[in-house]
């Protein structure tokens, strides 16, 4: 189980500036593969110059591979952290949202604020929550006692929760294929990391933009089995995790 | 290469794995098939001849792949192949209901700048999806010949002839290249302007290779590509300064590196082509219903024990369906020893046939039965589908030992037959993965070594008898776990390769399929008992016969004389010198351990027969010891060769003999002592 490892926020002192950026980076590559200075400037209003002084600030840190005129790379390290603060984000805005109700346009700029400011494991408990509300079915009806055992060894007797089932949290829109479960369907993002992997993974149809969706993981959990391009390919796990995938909802 | 009538037409065969290649390759060659030494699946390259209409087709069977680009051994041995040797026509078996992927491979074939017959075999599968496909819209587009077909049932198989014909006697117009993507092309147009590279108006660089491919492959961070581009020019230094400054400026236009946006435009160019061609009207599923199969056979939880079932259930139909056959055989060999002993006078000649080729022979043609079934369902798993899954199922498994899924399969082939089991290692991409799978293989008791514990189990162990020889193969089983932990760790400190593979929808082989690979593996085993292993049963009955005049095979012969000097190494472990003698002769084949034993103890019994001869010498426990002795020690020689043909090295087959030798000894050792210890006799 990957529970709650998305949203661990690593040792890495970075300003909330910097994760914003990350953030960013990482949100325009999911959504078009390639991010350029320009399009972060867009995406972050911001100018263009300051964008080209935080990447170097970044690529200093070893989280980005940024050069002058080509667009924006995230190393691994850098993109685990972006991810991580892009589940974050989602995470509190749904909690903001879903469970104290507040109206989506004004949560953006508090989710923002708050994502930077609770510890990952407050913030891990947050989305616990919001997830076990919504795995509690239409009334949503359950005692914190069975919150809280929930949350001690991950038993959950009435909801579909339970430790051994597959479980990616709902508010998670994107993230790597090796955390999606049986039955999910998505949208591959883009294929990061080292050379012959991802050049095979491509040519048998990865390609961004493909859609997919998750059939079944072999007995001890790995390798998965996927649709796609009509067709079914499996994949281990290490190998799934350098695919980029967004969660389709149907 | 545009040339006239041409009385000698060579055809490759490409496809990805699973098109159907092997089924159009047996349609069209039927019988006339060059198989090289030995069959790993569709691994080796197979070559077959057919004649028509006063033309001789040579047609060559490549192994399945996805791309030409390099990442597999299969993929680099297809594509030597299609650049360098001068083919007339390719064929390439597209799977009609996968052709989304299937056509990835057809659009670098294109490239290559020969001429492409596309056969869309499997036709029946996608209009049983609902799917119809303009057959001539696709034709145009691609500006290649399209012939439907269905192999399975032999259709379309003409058609295919009389295209390559058409395309080799009114030569042809290279095919249309594949579109990349508009800035793509640019560069590309521009390269080849520029380039200081000599061309021919074929548009092929020195050494016959085309110059466009070359570019479009060196801008995809093709090595060899880039090395020839090269080769043919003028100035290679310009030439690679050139094409990396267009591989930069791609990589800046797209943010993203050109391989990856070639193959994306690939994709790009297939997706058109489908969106003009196919229609689709909504119908039951073909690969709907192969899930609901999966559900089951890879359920979570009943998905190892069914592959283990469907293990045991072989072991089972081998062994007791086979032993039947065996017996009639057995029969008809005894009864054809004593025609001939009453027809021949005895002597030295009667001596020769009855004792030495009748008793060496006969005894491994006996198990000709057991051969064929294993690869009977062998050949039916594969050919199913259900081999995927298997690996599948198994790469967690295998992946303990730092193996990968894939592994499994020449692994569980080992049964068979280890010779095309080490061959079908190359379906493993990396050096270490196919020499950890070599190193480890012979420990997977081939059919061959099934003889000896039939044998002995039939005389010591007839209660448990199939208990005893599980115990065997879980014995080898265990020994190439822990061997593969070993070697990993000790000579392969590395991970193993990525398990990326396709799951084919599940398909019901056909018989002539099966049949036709059923042959194929026992003929092989014949024609060895036809040659080595007559050859063999001849010298060991020579040295049991001379000097001339002594008891045949008694102390005194020759062999008894080689049989004593080596006693004292097999003593510790409860052996005399007859089963080491057998052991010995045993490495030319596993077969000629037990036609060895047939005339050292059979031949020598007053009785003649072996059974009884060998429950005199042997008691339960050196009977285990022999059987895991057998087990563990060099395979055969042919296993050998095969080791250093895959290997190419001296050094690692010398590794292995060396090792199953010392194994043998030491866990022979530890059987008959623990036996011993525990008050077996
Ligand atoms: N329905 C159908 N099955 C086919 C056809 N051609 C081959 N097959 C089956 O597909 C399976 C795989 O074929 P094979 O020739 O071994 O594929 P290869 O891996 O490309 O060599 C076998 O079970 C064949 O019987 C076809 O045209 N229609």
């Amino acid at each position: 189980m990957q529970r709650g490892r998305p949203f661990n926020r690593q040792d890495m002192n970075l300003s909330h500036s910097m994760e914003d950026y990350l953030e960013a980076i990482y949100n325009i590559k999911v959504r078009n593969q390639v991010a350029r200075v320009k399009d972060i400037s867009r995406e972050m209003n911001v100018r263009m110059p300051s964008v080209t002084g935080a990447l170097k600030a970044l690529a200093d840190k070893g989280l980005v591979i940024y050069q002058p005129y080509e667009s924006v790379e995230l190393t691994q390290a850098g993109l685990d952290h972006a991810r991580g603060i892009a589940h974050r984000h989602t995470a509190v805005r749904e909690f903001l949202t879903s469970v104290l109700g507040l109206p989506e346009e004004d949560v953006e700029q508090e989710a923002c604020g708050l994502e930077h400011a609770i510890s990952p494991e407050t913030l891990d408990r947050l989305l616990k929550l919001v997830d076990f509300i919504g795995a509690h079915g239409d009334d949503k009806a359950f005692r914190l006692s069975d919150f809280q055992s929930f949350l001690k060894d991950g038993s959950d007797p009435d909801g579909d929760m339970s430790a051994d089932v597959c479980y990616l949290p709902a508010t998670i829109k994107s993230t790597r294929l090796s955390e999606l479960c049986p039955g999910m369907k998505g949208r591959i993002a883009f294929v990061s990391g080292r050379k012959p992997i991802r050049k095979r993974l491509v040519e048998m149809g990865m390609t961004s933009d493909t859609h997919f969706e998750v059939l079944r993981t072999a007995p001890f959990g790995d390798p998965i089995e996927i649709k796609i391009r009509g067709y079914n390919l499996s994949l281990r796990r290490s190998e799934a995790e350098h695919v980029e995938v967004e969660v389709i909802n149907d | 290469m545009k040339n006239s009538s041409k009385t000698n037409i060579v055809i490759a065969l490409a496809g990805n794995p699973n098109s159907g290649k092997t089924t159009v390759f047996n349609e069209l060659t039927g019988s006339h098939q060059h198989v090289g030494n030995w069959p790993g699946v569709t691994v080796e390259h197979k070559e077959g001849t057919l004649r028509r209409d006063g033309h001789e087709f040579r047609v060559i069977d490549l192994p399945g792949i996805y791309s030409l680009s390099a990442y597999s051994q299969e993929e680099i041995i297809a594509r030597d192949f299609l650049l360098n040797e001068p083919i007339d026509v390719i064929v390439n078996i597209v799977d009609a209901s996968n052709l989304e992927r299937n056509l990835y491979l057809t659009t670098q074939l294109l490239e290559l700048g020969l001429p492409v017959v596309v056969a869309l075999n499997m036709i029946d599968v996608a209009e049983g999806m609902g799917q119809r496909l303009d057959l001539d819209k696709l034709a145009g587009l691609m500006g290649v010949e399209i012939v439907p077909t269905v192999a399975a049932k032999g259709e379309g198989m003409r058609e295919i002839l009389d295209t390559v014909l058409k395309l080799a006697e009114t030569g042809y117009e290279a095919p249309r290249s594949t579109r990349h993507n508009p800035e793509v092309e640019i560069e590309v147009s521009k390269l080849l302007d520029e380039l200081p590279i000599i061309v021919n108006d074929e548009g092929r660089c020195a050494g016959s290779m085309p110059a466009r491919w070359l570019v479009i492959k060196t801008l995809e961070g093709d090595s060899v590509a880039r090395q020839k581009l090269a080769e043919c020019s003028t100035d290679p230094q310009d030439t690679l300064n050139k094409v990396d400054e267009t591989k930069r400026h791609l990589a800046e236009g797209f943010g993203d590196d050109p391989e990856t946006v070639i193959a994306d435009g690939r994709y790009g160019f297939i997706g058109g082509l489908l969106r003009e061609v196919v229609t689709r009207t909504p119908s039951v599923d073909r690969i709907a219903t192969s899930d609901r199969i999966d559900d089951v056979l890879l359920h979570r939880w009943l998905g190892i024990p069914i592959f283990l079932g469907l293990m045991w259930l072989t072991f089972k139909l081998t062994f007791d369906v086979g032993g039947v056959f065996t017996e009639w055989i057995e029969i008809g060999i005894s009864a054809f020893g004593a025609w001939l002993e009453a027809l021949l006078p005895a002597g030295p000649l009667s001596s020769l046939i009855i004792d030495g080729v009748i008793a060496g022979v006969g005894g491994v043609v006996v198990f000709v039965p057991n051969i064929a079934i294993i690869f009977l369902i062998i050949s039916f798993l594969e050919d199913s589908g259900y081999m995927a899954r298997a690996a599948f199922l198994m790469d967690r498994s295998m992946h303990v030992i730092g193996l990968h899924g894939k592994s499994f399969i020449p692994m569980l082939m080992g049964f068979g037959c280890n010779v095309p089991a080490v061959m079908a290692t190359r379906t493993l991409e990396t050096r270490e993965d196919r020499l950890l799978t070599i190193l480890i293989n012979p420990l997977m008791s081939c059919a061959a070594r099934l003889p000896i514990y039939i044998l002995f189990t039939g005389i010591f162990f007839s209660a448990h008898g199939a208990m005893v020889i599980f115990s065997i193969y879980v014995l080898g089983v265990l020994l190439a776990v822990l061997s593969g932990k070993l070697f990993r760790k000790v000579l392969f400190p590395k991970a193993a390769s990525p398990f990326v593979m396709e799951l084919p929808p599940y398909r019901m082989p056909t018989l002539k399929g099966t049949l036709h690979h059923v042959w194929e593996r026992t003929w092989l085993f014949l024609s060895k008992a036809g040659t080595v292993i007559l050859a063999a049963s001849i010298v060991i009955w020579a040295l049991g016969s001379l000097p001339w005049g002594v008891e045949f095979s008694s102390s005194e012969s020759l062999v008894g004389y080689l049989g004593r000097a080596i006693e004292p190494v097999v003593k510790p472990l409860g052996l005399d010198w007859r089963a080491a003698v057998a052991l010995l002769f045993g490495i030319g084949a596993k077969e000629i351990v037990v036609s060895t034993l047939g005339v050292l103890y059979g031949g020598s019994h007053p009785s003649g027969d072996l059974n009884t001869a060998l429950s005199e010498s042997f008691t339960s426990l050196t009977a285990y010891t022999f059987m895991v002795v057998s087990l563990i020690y060099v395979p055969c020689i042919a296993t050998v060769a095969a080791i250093k043909r895959e290997t190419n090295s001296w050094k690692w087959t010398m590794f292995s003999v060396g090792y199953s030798i010392g194994l043998a000894y030491l866990v022979g050792f530890i059987v008959y002592r623990l036996g011993l210890l525990i008050g077996m006799i």
